[in-house]
């Protein structure tokens, strides 16, 4: 196993242990920010997928401007908590929802395959693309136009978000105290 | 980068959970959490499928960054009209949400 290995699967698994914990926390709060970090370890896989662009485009726009805007609808709609009700409806719902869930899984995997069978297939005779730099290369790359080239760039960027958490967290204190 | 069926089957997980928030969840904020999870797993297909081990296609990453665009855009929208809902209606229980006059 290489290092390329471990450090895709962990991003991969990550992924999708934030997604369940964003469908099924209760407390919405919690579920927004595990969808803020799901976001982040997606823009993370972009950027091992060879697309940086697209990886700063998803951060910018998917971990901070949406994410944001989720905190300041829940600061102004305050919901609280989703309410349990175990009502028989509800069991319904959730088996339903559970059949349907399989069903499409199975009708899922089927398309999978064959589409990755016609796709290698495909790929192999049409497309003929330079190489590209090794995992440690793209890492030291990164590092040195982080913190040489564009430094002045991240820590303004830091200054600005770290503004934006104590905002946010002045929202939230305020808001406490009304309730008290 | 690992084997393509990786991230296919990672965008494929991320799809049924997004279905799954979709179809049980009644609350309209983990609704539209389910819908940007169902954009993001096709973000990834989308990008995964344009990459080999030798190489990318670019135009994967136009496509993808426009349809960043558009989703967010949607997300936006949905997220404006729940507010509305809830100065409308009080709640945010779509099966509360049975009356249409004003």
């Amino acid at each position: 196993m290489s290092l390329e290995f471990i450090v895709e699967i962990t991003l991969i698994a990550l992924l999708i242990i934030f997604a369940i914990m964003a469908v099924e926390l209760k407390k919405l709060v919690y579920a927004v920010a595990s969808l803020g970090l799901m976001s982040t370890v997606l823009s993370i896989i972009f950027y091992v997928l060879y697309a940086p662009y697209v990886a700063v485009i998803n951060l910018l726009v998917y971990a901070g401007a949406i994410i944001v805007l989720f905190l300041a609808v829940l600061s102004l709609t305050t919901p609280g908590e989703e309410e349990k009700i175990e009502t028989k409806q509800e069991i319904a719902t959730r088996i339903s929802g559970g059949v349907l869930f399989i069903i499409i899984a199975i009708i899922l995997v089927q398309v999978l395959i064959t589409s990755y069978v016609g796709l290698q297939f495909a790929y192999g005779r049409t497309l003929n693309l330079p190489e590209l730099m090794s995992f440690q290369d793209i890492l030291k790359s990164v590092a040195q136009s982080i913190w040489q080239v564009r430094v002045m760039d991240v820590l303004i960027q830091a200054m600005a978000l770290f503004v934006a958490g104590l905002g946010v967290a002045a929202l939230f204190r305020k808001e406490r105290r009304e309730e008290k | 980068m690992i084997e393509l069926y990786w991230y296919l089957g990672a965008s494929a997980i991320l799809y049924l959970i997004g279905l799954y928030c979709l179809a049980t969840k009644r609350n309209l904020i983990k609704l539209i959490i389910g819908i940007e999870i169902l954009i993001n797993a096709a973000h990834l297909n989308f990008i995964a499928l344009g990459t080999t081990a030798t190489g990318f296609d670019p135009l994967t990453h136009t496509y993808v960054i426009i349809s960043i665009g558009v989703g967010a855009g949607v997300i936006a929208l949905a997220l404006s009209l729940t507010l509305l809902v809830y100065r409308h209606y009080g709640t945010l229980d779509v099966r509360k949400m049975r009356r249409l006059k004003w």
